[in-house]
């Protein structure tokens, strides 16, 4: 890929003001321009604090080398609310980052910090809720929608201040299958329609070998690797090491080659398993 | 959910429904104002028949109002009878100890229940009729002329709106808490009054920290979504005056004139 870096993390330590242990320990991490990013590790391997950096909820240690640079600007004390503007993030529990009162208010909330104007906010939230189909929720309150629902209400939120990167921090944890998958194929949907760069912090490993152009895997606090899916996951006894699981179709793979079945590298989903699989019947 | 005042919107698609919460809010207060205007038995049926319109004009079942009412009745007869027996003048009809019945105490007492079940049934109808969020959008508007003495109304009014959002988020956290407590051997209605205000601390505790939870978490998401303080915010809920506010404002000024005659006479 040939495309310019849109994120860029250099030489970032994190050390959280309450704790002792250094939380992240140099990070250097590129993301491409219209990419997708599965960031995945065990429980407190400090993915979350890895995106808490990006947008400047969390400022990073003071070190000389630390620069965290976003669509070409340097985070700083300064330019953080610029950056904020071209950060939309999702965060874990939806009930808890639902600030309006109705759906439509909640959509309107980042437009209203931005100063926008009233009859654009209308149209604004109009179509940010289209895109996400809740359009007919808009005067619906929060204690009335399901969790799949509320985390639409809040990627529509964010597609209505038109980022530039979407995060979703764990989005889709919380929710069952049927709403996890239909929440991935909206955002991948509207990444394709409005050319987003994606970063998305999962424990779903399955998630990040479908939908990812590159996976990161951390392990406390450090980055062990970085690479596409199929690189990632051929590693299998270090996933294992660090805690993690394979995905599905890895799994497979691996239990079949111990029968001396060997598939090719480069079939990574279910569809081309069952193909080759198939075929491979045919053969024999 | 049923139970709590602030949830008891009932939603309707009468003509006082399409009033505009600011006018409804005025109209509240002003009645409440107007009602000590009335003096005699023709200024107080006037106010009667006037929210007897209002309370059919909301097309709801008499229950409803009724609902209103009843928490409230015991403090309304409290009242009654002590007007009742406590005021001297007129006619006396009976007399025993420092209990009088007078005919004044009898129109008094009559007066003061009329009074108390009118203010009632008219902040029934307001709170029935209006979405907790436009009284909240009401009220900041009446608020406004404060700013002029520094008061941050824009935050107040982010403060209300929040905690009007979180009043069914908690409530259901609330049902979890108990239900997840009970199931553990926690008995919330049993007992003398120490040991259910003992019961309550596995409730309560819980329940405060996942509120500073939730409130550490929405703030996050606040930061992120670009909130940083009231200035340069633009509104997207927007209140409009229409003419059926006129009417309610206008009748309310027909009322008045109407008991300003009356009283006189």
């Amino acid at each position: 890929m040939s495309k310019e870096n849109i994120i860029s993390l250099q030489h970032v330590y994190f050390t959280y003001p309450s704790g002792k242990n250094q939380v992240l320990k140099d990070i250097n991490l590129d993301i491409k321009k219209g990419s997708w990013t599965s960031i995945v590790g065990h429980n407190g391997s400090g993915k979350s604090t890895v995106t808490r950096l990006i947008n400047g909820l969390l400022t990073p240690d003071d070190n000389p080398d630390t620069k965290i640079i976003v669509d070409n600007e340097v985070l700083t004390e300064k330019t953080v609310w610029d950056i904020r503007d071209k950060v939309g993030m999702v965060f874990q529990n939806p009930d808890n980052q639902f600030v309006g009162a109705t759906v439509a208010d909640d959509v309107a909330f980042g437009l209203e910090n931005r100063g926008v104007a009233h009859d654009e906010m209308v149209e604004r939230v109009n179509q940010a809720l289209q895109w996400v189909g809740m359009e007919k929720y808009a005067n619906s309150e929060p204690s009335n929608l399901s969790g799949g629902q509320k985390q639409r209400v809040a990627i529509a939120g964010i597609l209505a201040i038109k980022p530039k990167i979407i995060i979703l921090d764990e989005a889709t944890a919380m929710l069952d299958p049927n709403g996890r998958n239909s929440i991935l194929r909206l955002v991948k949907r509207m990444k394709e329609k409005n050319n987003l760069t994606v970063i998305s912090i999962t424990h779903d490993v399955d998630e990040a070998i479908i939908e990812a152009d590159q996976v990161v895997v951390l392990n406390d606090g450090k980055i062990l690797m970085q690479d596409n899916p199929i690189n990632v996951f051929k590693n299998s006894n270090l996933i294992h090491k660090i805690g993690l699981e394979l995905p599905f179709v890895f799994e497979l793979k691996q239990k079949l080659a111990e029968n001396s079945i060997d598939i090719p590298s480069e079939i990574n989903t279910k569809e081309k398993l069952v193909k080759y699989l198939c075929q491979l019947n045919s053969k024999m | 959910m049923s139970k709590i005042i602030i949830g008891r919107y009932i939603p309707g698609n009468a003509l006082i429904y399409k009033m505009d919460p600011r006018g409804k809010l005025l109209a509240t207060i002003f009645f409440v104002c107007i009602i000590f205007l009335a003096n005699n038995w023709l200024s107080y049926g006037l106010i009667c028949l006037f929210t007897l319109a209002t309370v059919l004009a909301t097309k709801l079942k008499p229950k409803v109002f009724w609902d209103g009412v009843k928490p409230l009745i015991g403090l309304v007869f409290f009242t009654s009878l002590l007007q009742l027996f406590f005021t001297i003048g007129g006619k006396i009809y009976w007399q025993w100890w420092i209990f009088t019945l007078s005919s004044y105490g009898i129109t008094n007492a009559i007066y003061i229940f009329i009074r108390f079940t009118l203010i009632i049934l008219i902040s029934t109808v307001m709170t029935v009729t209006t979405m907790p969020l436009e009284i909240a959008d009401a009220m900041e508007w009446l608020l406004t002329p404060l700013k002029f003495v520094k008061v941050p109304v824009d935050k107040i009014a982010l403060v209300m709106s929040i905690a009007l959002r979180f009043v069914p988020t908690l409530f259901d956290e609330t049902l979890k808490i108990m239900n997840a407590q009970r199931s553990r051997g926690a008995d919330f209605n049993n007992g003398g009054l120490i040991t259910r205000a003992k019961a309550i601390a596995p409730l309560l505790v819980p329940l405060f920290i996942s509120s500073l939870q939730t409130a550490i978490d929405l703030s996050n998401a606040m930061e992120a979504r670009g909130y940083r303080g009231s200035e340069g915010r633009t509104k997207y809920r927007v209140l409009n005056w229409s003419k059926y506010d006129f009417y309610n404002l206008f009748s309310f000024v027909i009322l008045i004139i109407l008991l300003l005659i009356v009283r006189a006479h």
